[in-house]
């Protein structure tokens, strides 16, 4: 390793720590991001102490109290079942949310290391993945999504947490590559191939740190489309067992009774779904903002 | 007396169940994109008096035609179809096409007189022969639904033609509700031509006797029926021309076109959705206590059930009052003792029902060696009905620790599920475990019946060792004797006899859980009048008048 290669890694770093904190700041001040981290809180307490917390169990069948419309016992009302909504918005929480983010996850760190790859290496081993991506993204999402678990599981939560996973991939390896092509032009990796450094390191010591901003947005829009993916699936009667207080199973189970002037079991996860949905796209808008993406 | 109590006309005394509409996953996502604005609360019963007649059935799931014919192709068939005799609203049987019948060497003969002039819907004649072969192909069709009604009963030689006017069925043992088993409760086994065939081809003809004549059929969607210029009944005059037979994948859904005057009546739905109705613009019409139901069988050949003390344990923990009640809006008669025989006249009201005891449930899992309970999957199909019963199944179980994971298939209206293995036998000694998340043949699962008048097939092709549709497998000596010994009883003082066997040996074993019979809920705006649907779910028009 020579001195000028070295130079350039330190003065690098120094300047990401800087930017670090001046993105930080910047979140701090930004009005969409800070409520849309509120909101996501909230539900991110609820998923983890909402049964704990509920004035009924979220199974719990009242059948002194069906279809009540909501009042001071019954906040949301109970459902044609006799169940408490407000307990099963509550509970409901945790599985749309460990399920979207577990899918997120999945497919960032898929999608991100294949992105990586393709955007360092290049030549055939790039074409052929990014045109086999493509052909998968072609595909309308929801599609994929829906006949894959029918086909493989109904009702997996884990198996569609990885089919989501597996949906999600060929965007976000697509934004990655893109950003790599960019990095590996710069001087810091010519300066780490310099080095001789071995090129896992110059893949995830240098250049993804470089293109963390477009992951970490792309991993909450991905987030936003995860909520949704899980939400339309459940109320499709695939993913996640019936009757479970889930937000989209909920609005399958109850949507019928709009009909019969009966809105609150399906008004309350539905706003739930909303209000995590757009939560999660105000905190994209911020990161998009601060990123300048 | 309930709200809907107040406005019947249409009051059954024994043998009603509602077959109703399923409610699949993508049905309910297409539903679910409904203009909601333009539909709630529109409940304009406006629909134009016309020569039409419009009525919402439940799905098919296969053809209408008589050799394959289940679920929502009743409705269909019922209409263009005739028997020999048809079970009326109030369960009892009226003669069709034969005008009387009776049974002599102790109910092991019945001698049926045909009527003279029956006519199919071509013009041709009905003959006797036309009748011995609808019977004798019931046994050498495939598929044939409806062999599991005779299966131990009759076999192909037993039907007889004595002359033009007389046929006598000379049973294998002695049947005291045998008109039954060729009547329409027998829903497949309408009267067809010598030689036809009764399979998905019939569709195209659906030659019979009935009062109507398809005029066009698009499978799994509408029927549209003119009268029958040829039927035998000259009384036959229903105030209308044409009647659509418009198949609605669940009761919410054919509601909105209801209140919007697309429909004239909804041929079943939920109390839920028939006390949401305007009484001033529509009649909401009941049964009284039915004997239709939906129940749950408990594997008792293979899996966690077979100990029977967690089968009476399960049983136990099912607050059946509180959900007839509050779920079911009162409509419905509470069943306790787990047995079909409660809901007939035949049923011996001194054996106790059952009652909810989760204390008492909690000791027979100790004693069974499952104090903390275990994890059990349901299958089943989905309907709105179904999909209640399923959750109240897994909340109540969940009293014993008993977990209950959900598989409904709504898929394709549940004909994946249910007709896997069709048929499902009962063997004894043999263990039919095929795939445990299909419906019959899962460890749990949830299976309904239409209303009969009597129990008979019940207990032929769901409770004897040599049933067909058998998903609780119990395959008893004792049960199959009590079972036979009602079939064969040929008086109601037997009858009752046997039925208290059956019932008290339901209550022991617990094979089913019947928490409820439900009662057919079905309407018609103001203006319809003469519309009747019985326990099985059959449409009777012959009498409707529109204004």
């Amino acid at each position: 390793m020579n001195d000028s290669s070295t130079e350039i890694s330190k003065k690098s770093d120094a300047e990401r720590l800087q930017i670090r904190k001046e993105r930080i700041a910047l979140l701090r001040r930004n009005k969409a991001f800070t409520i849309g981290i509120t909101v996501l809180g909230f539900w991110t307490l609820c998923a983890i102490f909402g049964k704990y917390v509920t004035p009924f169990k979220s199974d719990e069948q009242n059948f002194e109290f069906v279809s009540i419309s909501p009042n001071g016992t019954y906040w949301f009302g109970t459902d044609a079942n006799g169940q408490d909504v407000f307990s099963r918005v509550i509970v409901g929480s945790r599985l749309i949310l460990v399920m979207s983010f577990a899918a997120t996850i999945l497919g960032t760190l898929a999608g991100t290391s294949l992105g990586l790859i393709t955007g360092y290496f290049k030549g055939w081993f790039d074409i052929i993945v990014m045109r086999l991506l493509e052909a998968i993204s072609s595909i309308p999402a929801i599609i994929i999504a829906l006949l894959a678990v029918a086909a493989i599981d109904g009702q997996s939560p884990t198996i569609t947490v990885f089919i989501i996973a597996f949906v999600f991939t060929p965007n976000i390896a697509r934004t990655v590559r893109a950003a790599v092509l960019a990095e590996a032009e710069f001087e810091y990796v010519a300066a780490a191939k310099l080095r001789t450094e071995r090129t896992p390191h110059i893949l995830f010591k240098e250049i993804l740190p470089n293109v963390m901003p477009p992951i970490i947005v792309e991993f909450t829009v991905r987030l936003g489309y995860a909520i949704f993916a899980i939400a339309t699936l459940s109320f499709l009667g695939a993913g996640v067992e019936y009757g479970s207080p889930n937000w989209g199973t909920q609005i399958s189970e109850n949507w019928a009774q709009i009909f019969n002037n009966q809105w609150w079991p399906t008004a309350f996860p539905a706003i739930a779904i909303a209000t995590l949905a757009v939560s999660v796209n105000l905190i994209s808008d911020g990161l998009l903002e601060v990123f300048e993406i | 007396m309930t709200i809907i109590d107040e406005t019947t006309n249409g009051v059954a005394k024994t043998g009603v169940s509602r077959r109703h509409f399923i409610q699949g996953a993508a049905a309910t996502a297409a539903g679910a994109a409904l203009p909601v604005a333009g539909i709630v609360g529109s409940g304009a019963a406006s629909a134009a008096a016309g020569t039409t007649f419009r009525v919402a059935t439940g799905k098919q799931v296969h053809p209408a035609a008589p050799w394959e014919t289940s679920d929502g192709s009743l409705f269909i068939i019922s209409q263009v179809g005739e028997w020999l005799c048809f079970q009326k609203a109030d369960g009892s049987l009226e003669p069709r096409i034969a005008t009387s019948w009776k049974s002599s060497n102790g109910a092991k003969t019945w001698t049926f007189k045909i009527r003279k002039g029956v006519k199919f819907n071509d013009g041709t004649p009905v003959t006797v022969e036309d009748i011995i072969y609808t019977y004798q192909s019931v046994f050498t069709a495939n598929p044939s639904r409806s062999k599991g009604n005779f299966t131990g009963l009759l076999d192909a030689n037993g039907i007889v033609k004595v002359d033009n006017e007389t046929i006598v069925f000379n049973l294998l043992t002695a049947s005291g509700n045998f008109p039954y088993t060729v009547s329409s409760v027998s829903y497949g086994m309408c009267i067809i031509k010598k030689g036809a065939d009764g399979g998905a081809a019939w569709t195209k003809t659906m030659l019979s006797a009935g009062p109507w004549k398809m005029e066009s059929y698009t499978e799994f969607e509408k029927t549209v029926l003119v009268k029958n210029p040829y039927y035998w009944d000259t009384n036959f005059k229903p105030g209308f021309d044409k009647m659509e037979l418009i198949q609605y994948t669940s009761a919410a859904t054919a509601l909105p076109a209801l209140k919007t005057g697309k429909l004239d009546a909804v041929a079943a739905l939920e109390a839920a959705d028939a006390l949401s109705l305007d009484k001033s613009k529509f009649n909401i019409l009941t049964t009284k206590a039915g004997a239709g139901f939906a129940h749950v069988h408990l594997r008792c050949n293979f899996g966690p059930f077979m100990d029977k003390r967690v089968r009476q344990a399960a049983a136990l923990t099912i607050d059946r009052v509180g959900y007839v009640k509050g779920v079911m809006k009162g409509i419905g008669g509470v069943v306790g003792n787990d047995s079909v025989m409660d809901p007939y006249a035949s049923a011996d009201k001194s054996v106790p029902q059952r009652k909810m005891d989760v204390n008492k449930a909690k000791e027979l899992m100790k004693e069974a060696g499952v104090p903390k309970g275990f994890t059990v999957d349901l299958s089943t199909w989905a309907r709105d009905d179904i999909n209640k019963y399923a959750k109240l199944i897994k909340t109540s179980f969940a009293k014993i620790g008993i977990k209950v994971n959900l598989f409904i298939d709504g898929s394709d209206g549940g004909g994946a599920v249910y007709y896997t293995y069709n048929p499902y036998p009962s063997a004894k000694g043999k263990v039919f475990a095929y795939d445990n998340h299909s419906w019959l043949a899962s460890n749990i699962g949830i299976t309904d019946w239409a209303g009969r008048g009597v129990p008979d097939q019940y207990l032929q092709r769901e409770w004897k060792s040599t049933a067909d549709w058998s998903g609780a497998q119990l395959n008893d000596d004792v049960m199959d004797a009590a079972i036979d010994e009602y079939i064969a009883a040929p008086n109601p003082a037997k009858q009752k006899a046997a039925s208290k066997k059956v019932q008290e040996r339901a209550l022991e074993m617990t094979p089913y859980i019947l928490a409820y019979t439900s009662n057919l809920i079905y309407c018609a705006r103001k203006g319809v009048t003469g519309f009747e649907v019985n326990s099985m779910g059959q449409i009777i028009a012959n009498n409707v008048k529109l204004a």
